[in-house]
């Protein structure tokens, strides 16, 4: 077991060592002391672990505004607005990603370690404000609208980005946006460089996503180590491979499991959801090499008794692949699982954080690899 | 201590867990500090022959845990306000050596029948006879003395029957240890 205090070695080549979020989506202001290789969080329902995830994920792609569009569009966050030619559109509602919903001059999300010059930061300009730092932008957009901007900082790096014209009490018409192409370069030249993301949601991935991570590891060491992922689920599995065109009928790729012994291969999604989970995130672990790992509702999938195998799995490949693991769960078979898995690695620091809401607002409750010892032991309920 | 609180109504609802041994309950005060809505957490145990010991090594996990506990034990049974608040009990009183048992004797009415008998027939076994070391005299003859109730052997019925008196000043200070502790 390793102590809290002498795995500063470890702890050193995390991204993130720590973790504070302010004003970002459901987060007022959340700071968690300790991140682990892996950490897992737990909480009640609601209480904002997967808006954790999204904000390393926000971190990670250096607040790139395609992240940010993509995050909105999921929980269906946008508005209606018109493009360079008057033409109406709907666009992303950037105010959804502001606690509280209804940002003002000067409101500011950061994410990122304690250290705050390390941390990212989006911040929301008025008209007033921005304008008159760099009028010279856009020369074709139309300034005299009352164009709101978002100023985003990445240590050294700084840019403002008109966002849109917008006036609470317009219609829709009123609001405008630059042209997305100038904008889309002037959000992402020379910006710092993103740091490698992957993210698993609740669900099971689609065959043509795994493909894709496939491809980036076949025939190579990663792929054998994939391969090996199964095999902690079901013995005798030989060799894995994905088949089937892509382009022409979509629905004719798939993967495939050759058992030792066994004549023909028959399709992963026959030995059932676990293994299409576990192959998922053998090949989410290759994929995010020196970068993060994102997983939602991790015990989906895996069955009560393989959970300890699955984490073992899990830190023993994040370490190996320098990858910094973050998992929401609310099982408690996958917190014991976590538990025994994290105690008995030495070398592969795990920490369980519980989100808690209370009147002094959202706080995270740590819990070292020796607390989980023992509540895992002792049935101590850590949820 | 359930039959207890039966007995003084102003007592609030509290759970018990049954630590088995002296390890596994200081191992499990950390991750019992850390339960999800936690207010209070009362910790009983024995003083057995050495309470200031017990209370050193009971206070100095609860210091690595973040919370500071005063110097000296406090004989009403110590509170230490929270979130959570802790109260820490050491069997039987705070002071003295001995064990839960000892306590529980204390609650023997004093014009009890059988508690003399209890003693004498104990005291009266020869050494050579006897199995029990010497500092388990007190369980010993509580044993007998239980043995000897319409339902024989349960401490905690005792109370209930009313042939233990809830109301001997041991039993006073102690309900109202755990009154401040879980209200």
């Amino acid at each position: 077991m390793t102590g809290a205090m002498s795995n500063d070695s470890t702890t050193d080549q995390l991204h993130l060592p720590d973790l504070s979020i302010t004003n970002f989506r459901g987060i007022e202001d959340l700071t968690i002391p300790r991140l682990g290789r892996v950490t897992l969080i737990t909480g009640r329902n609601g209480v904002g672990k997967t808006t954790v995830l999204e904000a390393v994920r926000v971190y990670a792609a250096r607040g790139r505004s395609r992240l940010l569009d993509e995050m909105l569009w999921r929980c269906e966050e946008f508005v209606g607005a018109l493009d360079e030619d008057d033409d109406p559109e709907i666009i992303p509602d950037f105010k959804a990603l502001f606690y509280g919903r209804e940002p003002e001059q000067g409101s500011a999300i950061s994410i990122g370690p304690r250290n705050e010059h390390a941390a990212l930061t989006i911040q929301l300009l008025a008209p007033s404000v921005w304008t008159k730092e760099q009028p010279e932008l856009f020369p074709d957009f139309n300034t005299d609208d009352d164009v709101w901007a978002l100023k985003i900082r990445f240590r050294e790096s700084e840019r403002t980005l008109p966002w849109l014209a917008i006036d609470e009490f317009q219609s829709a018409q009123a609001r405008r946006r630059p042209p997305r192409r100038i904008w889309n370069r002037w959000a992402t030249e020379g910006w710092p460089e993103p740091t490698n993301c992957q993210t698993l949601g609740p669900g099971l991935m689609h065959t043509q996503e795994l493909a894709g991570l496939w491809s980036n590891v076949a025939l190579t060491e990663e792929e054998d180590r994939a391969t090996e992922a199964l095999q902690l689920l079901q013995d005798g599995i030989e060799r894995i491979a994905i088949v089937g065109s892509a382009q022409r009928m979509r629905q004719s790729q798939r993967v495939i499991v050759k058992f030792a012994g066994q004549g023909s291969p028959v399709p992963l999604k026959s030995l059932g959801d676990g293994a299409v989970r576990i192959f998922g995130v053998a090949l989410a672990l290759a994929n995010s090499q020196n970068g993060f790992l994102v997983i939602d509702e991790a015990e989906n999938g895996i069955h009560h008794t393989a959970q300890r195998d699955f984490w073992r799995l899990l830190l023993r490949t994040a370490q190996r692949n320098n990858v910094q693991v973050l998992a929401t769960t609310h099982s408690w078979d996958c917190v014991a699982g976590f538990a025994r898995a994290a105690c008995e690695l030495d070398d592969v620091e795990g920490v369980l954080v519980r989100l808690e809401e209370d009147e002094d607002g959202l706080r995270a409750v740590e819990y070292t690899e020796s607390d989980l010892a023992v509540a895992a032991e002792q049935r101590i309920e850590v949820r | 201590m359930i039959h207890l609180r039966g007995q003084h109504q102003q007592i609030p609802e509290f759970e018990i867990t049954e630590k088995e041994s002296i390890s596994k309950l200081a191992d499990s005060i950390p991750a019992e500090l850390k339960v999800s809505g936690r207010i209070a957490l009362g910790i009983m145990v024995d003083g057995n022959e050495n309470p200031e010991a017990r209370w050193d090594s009971i206070t100095g996990i609860l210091y690595s845990a973040g919370i500071d506990a005063p110097a000296a034990i406090d004989a009403a049974g110590t509170i230490i306000e929270g979130p959570p608040r802790v109260g820490i009990w050491l069997m039987p009183d705070n002071q003295s050596e001995g064990e839960l048992e000892d306590f529980v004797s204390n609650l023997v009415p004093d014009e009890d029948p059988v508690w003399p008998r209890a003693k004498d027939y104990i005291d009266d076994i020869p050494t050579k006879d006897r199995k029990f070391k010497q500092k388990k005299r007190s369980r010993a003859i509580l044993a007998a003395w239980l043995a000897t109730r319409e339902d024989p052997r349960q401490m905690g019925l005792a109370i209930k029957t009313q042939d233990l008196d809830a109301n001997q000043p041991p039993a006073l200070i102690f309900a109202d240890w755990l009154r401040r502790t879980f209200e």
